[in-house]
């Protein structure tokens, strides 16, 4: 093969003009395979998933100032199957306020529980502590807990998108 | 940038001997394009194992889940189709091309002393090519897969003496499920394809060895 820069005006050799035409065709030939293949590898990365708002509870059954865990009952596509799935949501009323929290811990996603006696939500992972504004008290957690954004339609509490607030 | 890498590497392993030996090898004068059948064999191969990985990060040879995943690789995976259409249409286009190939080695004698044994490593790679295809043929899990695998299966059950036990060694047992497609996905990725790369490396090492065989 011939590595020198060929200068203007110099003809180029059949056989290093063969080299590049064959390194081309190979290039080319590749990338016909190579971009589906990534593609097709890379799609669930890819693709945008649409959020569903999910039916949580209804409004009224919220006590005041108290957090309760509801299990809610979806239907989730998991790639070539559909299953009902339960997932869980803290619910929080403060004053007129009603609060969506994702059920998991902010540190690394272990369930939390409500300490009543301490008025904490508090992780048994690692000790994650939050009030029940979702601040953080205590332990490694980086950021409160992150929230659903949330309709009322009906009387009925809706969860939708996840939010996630920086700390 | 390239050659300087290419410099530091050759200065350790001798790079551009072994490069020169393999690109640069002269081919002798009456070779013409009948010669580029087994090359282009080896590149559906390529191709086919190249799209064969692909297809698996999706597939599940499972009874009930088998066909829902192939039509989940077709309609919404991106070029879904057009993987599996690369790699169902390549299993055709490479067993007609080694049909091809053979034709070719048979009419100019290629197969005679002293390539006697590259005709045989060649004539168990055909047999290869065709256990990928019978083993692949049944993992969409669709009626015609089932039912090519029971007519298959049969035939080897159909054999003398040690019928009844070749199939149930196919099937995995009396009947056509679990086991059987378990078994056929489990040979078509793993067992077939490990005898395949030692073949075609004896194949291409005879070929090299010995030369391509003198025109007519």
């Amino acid at each position: 093969m011939d590595n020198q820069p060929k200068t203007a005006g110099e003809p180029v050799s059949r056989r290093s003009f063969l080299s590049y035409s064959l390194g081309l065709s190979g290039l080319a030939f590749s990338a016909l395979l190579g971009v589906p293949l990534a593609g097709f590898a890379l799609n669930p990365a890819l693709v945008k998933e649409n959020v569903k708002w999910l039916e949580v509870i209804n409004i009224e059954e919220i006590p005041a100032d108290q957090p309760l865990r509801v299990n809610v009952k979806f239907r989730r596509k998991d790639g070539w199957a559909e299953k009902e799935e339960t997932k869980s949501i803290w619910v929080v009323k403060l004053g007129g306020e009603v609060i969506a929290y994702s059920a998991l811990c902010t540190h690394l996603g272990c369930a939390y529980t409500w300490r009543e006696e301490q008025k904490v939500f508090y992780c048994p992972c690692h000790g994650g502590m939050f009030d029940i504004q979702g601040n953080v008290t205590g332990g490694p957690p980086p950021r409160p807990l992150d929230r659903y954004e949330t309709k009322v339609e009906n009387g009925r509490l809706l969860a939708g998108r996840l939010m996630r607030k920086e700390g | 940038m390239f050659n300087q890498v290419y410099d530091w590497m050759d200065e350790r392993l001798q790079l551009k001997a072994t490069v020169r030996n393999i690109l640069e090898h002269p081919v002798p004068d009456h070779v013409n394009f009948l010669h580029c059948f087994g090359g282009i064999t080896f590149t559906l191969i390529v191709v086919q194992a190249l799209t064969g990985m692909f297809l698996a990060l999706y597939y599940v040879p499972a009874p009930e889940q088998a066909f829902a995943s192939v039509e989940y690789i077709s309609r919404e995976v991106a070029f879904g189709k057009a993987i599996r259409g690369m790699h169902r249409v390549g299993a055709s286009l490479a067993v007609i091309m080694v049909v091809v190939h053979m034709v070719r080695v048979y009419f100019t004698g290629a197969y005679k002393k002293p390539r006697e044994m590259n005709w045989l490593i060649g004539v168990t790679l055909l047999f290869v090519l065709l256990g990928f295809g019978f083993t692949g043929y049944l993992l969409p899990w669709d009626q015609k897969a089932y039912w090519a695998t029971a007519v298959g299966t049969n035939m080897a059950g159909s054999v003398p003496v040690i019928g009844d036990f070749l199939l149930k060694v196919l099937r995995g047992g009396t009947e056509l499920g679990s086991l059987t497609l378990t078994r056929f996905y489990a040979v078509h990725i793993w067992f077939l394809p490990a005898g395949l790369t030692g073949l075609l490396a004896l194949h291409f090492y005879m070929v090299r060895k010995q030369g391509i065989a003198g025109p007519l």
